[in-house]
């Protein structure tokens, strides 16, 4: 019998747990020319803002050892563009649509979440709290245990779509965030966001990307985003959305292990546009090695030892 | 656009430094336009982790070509390719030149960027009009890209070492062209200063229309990380606003391109 892969997040059902990463996948549009958006468990939005943003000037995206650091400034159109020309594109998936929203004060927060929730085909929000490119708003909010209470549960009366708060690693505490969140009436957390890092051009004798610094991500932070979900997972019960580097089906794998109910790929997308079909092929594979008959089963599995 | 798995049929270094890489792709080859690129994936999976965005020297029945020059660890790798690999390649992607009815076409190009101008050279020649090629290289051993163009072109060059009181740069060789009354189609690849320069040149003589291809660091090479995001400017109003050099570029027009503010 084949295993089963579904997995929940709150009330959004999933019909496999890679989710794509926001930021990563634009709104799916590009990689329909290579794969067939459907074979995604969801699909998460790039990040949206109230109104459009242009971005980050200067050089964005820097290569660095097994990753990249990236300063893009969560560049969108704005809420407006994206109800008139994304939503009708995205109601033609046929797997749910997360839409990852972004702010510089809580009523940025509240209005786009209003503006989003009678559409149907809006699954669910995530909620960034965590970009580490933005001056305002952003990581500043994520960073305040007490302001992603507060933003939670004001976003909680507005809508009853699952809400997912993004993380940032940025912090000295993650878990103490991912408490707040789940207080609040947060249906699950996702994390991590990017790490925050530089690069310095020594030819030049000056940072190599135009905002100065930028959010790492790729296999190099994979041990990192490991560590951190490992750790949230004995402190939170809502369920937890892994991500951070995963290339491989092993890498996926692990973040089950360590307790993520689903899992979401994203700089692998830049180099692999097949990696969820090779990563879920993969998934099948182990559990079948593993006599896991649903992924309920390996979910937190690697914290079992300690606990017996 | 395709994802393919494609075989190496040659990867040689045809001068110091500087390779030619062709792999067989009929569907590739068949879709390509001159200036538009392919995304190479190193097959390392970790480390380095990107593609790498390769101009298409040219495409011709099942085969594409690029010249790639080692400049950092990716290309360091690639010229471990050898004849019968596999490698993933994406392609062909992003916006090429768009082909002119003029009165003649100036093709120039500066330094090994200007690959994608041999492409263009064999499209043009199908027209009846003039086509003059103007190569301009740091190194004059760098020049034989000559050989990969079409006969009927007529070509000039220059290097930096010249001797004296001949050009040094692709831009000297210009001026005498350009008292012309004809319709001329200008198709550039090669450095922002350089275009600059063109277009200086360029200004008041005749009439020109310019195309370049503007290079940017490039993530996904598909339009979804907005990491090579270059500004233009966008009649009527000329309003500024953010493209994507893989989607809308590589080739623009240099009107449309506001470099500084890039």
């Amino acid at each position: 019998m084949e295993p089963k892969i579904q997995s929940r997040i709150g009330s959004l059902k999933l019909n496999n747990p890679l989710l794509t990463a926001s930021g990563t996948y634009g709104n799916g549009r590009e990689y329909s020319n290579y794969i067939d958006l459907n074979c995604w468990g969801g699909l998460v939005t790039k990040g949206l803002t109230l109104e459009s943003r242009s971005g980050n000037s200067g050089i964005r995206i820097v290569e660095t050892p097994a990753g990249i650091l990236n300063s893009i400034g969560l560049q969108n159109p704005g809420i407006e563009y994206f109800i008139k020309e994304e939503i009708p594109f995205l109601e033609k998936l046929e797997i749910p649509v997360i839409v990852n929203i972004a702010g510089r004060r809580i009523r940025d927060y509240e209005e786009l979440t209003r503006r989003l929730d009678p559409f149907s085909s809006v699954s669910a929000l995530e909620v960034n709290v965590s970009c580490p490119n933005v001056r305002e708003g952003g990581l500043a909010f994520g960073s305040n245990p007490g302001l992603v209470y507060e933003i939670t549960a004001r976003l909680r009366e507005i809508t009853t779509k699952p809400l997912i708060i993004k993380l940032t690693p940025n912090v000295a505490d993650v878990g103490a965030i991912a408490i707040q969140a789940e207080k609040a009436g947060a249906d699950a957390v996702s994390l991590i966001n990017t790490l925050m890092g530089m690069e310095i051009d020594v030819e030049r004798q000056k940072p190599m990307l135009g905002n100065i610094v930028g959010g790492l991500s790729g296999p190099a932070v994979k041990p990192v985003a490991l560590r951190m979900i490992y750790q949230v997972y004995r402190q939170i019960k809502i369920p937890i959305i892994g991500m951070g580097g995963i290339t491989q089906g092993e890498d996926a794998v692990a973040f089950l292990l360590a307790g993520a109910r689903a899992i979401a790929l994203g700089t692998v997308n830049f180099v692999n546009p097949r990696a969820p079909i090779e990563i879920k092929n993969y998934l099948l594979d182990y559990m079948h090695r593993h006599n896991f008959s649903s992924l309920e089963e390996m979910v937190g599995l690697a914290h079992q030892e300690r606990e017996a | 656009m395709l994802q393919e798995s494609v075989l190496i049929e040659k990867n040689e270094e045809i001068a110091p430094g500087l390779y030619f890489l062709k792999i067989k792709t009929a569907g590739m080859a068949g879709q390509a336009e001159p200036g538009q690129f392919i995304h190479i994936n190193l097959g390392t999976i970790y480390d380095p982790l990107l593609r790498r965005p390769m101009s298409i020297l040219n495409a011709q029945g099942e085969t594409l070509s690029v010249l790639y020059q080692v400049v950092g660890r990716g290309t360091r790798i690639m010229t471990r390719f050898r004849p019968r690999d596999e490698i993933d390649v994406l392609g062909p992607l992003g916006k090429g030149f768009e082909i002119e009815d003029s009165g003649q076409n100036f093709l120039v190009g500066g330094g090994v960027g200007a690959a994608p101008l041999v492409f263009l050279a064999h499209r043009l020649i199908k027209k009846e009009v003039d086509n003059k090629f103007f190569l301009g290289m740091r190194e004059r051993e760098l020049l034989f890209i000559k050989d990969f163009l079409p006969e009927e072109v007529e070509f000039f060059s220059s290097h930096e070492n010249s001797p004296r009181g001949e050009a040094k740069q692709v831009t000297d060789l210009l001026p005498p062209h350009l008292k012309t009354e004809k319709k001329t189609s200008l198709y550039c690849c090669g450095p922002e200063g350089m275009y600059r320069e063109i277009a200086s040149l360029c200004n008041d003589c005749g009439d020109f229309s310019i195309q370049v291809s503007i290079d940017r660091r490039m993530g996904c090479g598909v339009g979804t990380c907005l990491g090579c995001a270059v500004k233009v400017k966008k009649p009527p109003r000329e309003e500024l606003q953010l493209v994507r050099a893989c989607i809308e570029g590589p080739v623009f027009r240099w009107q449309e391109v506001n470099i500084d503010g890039t």
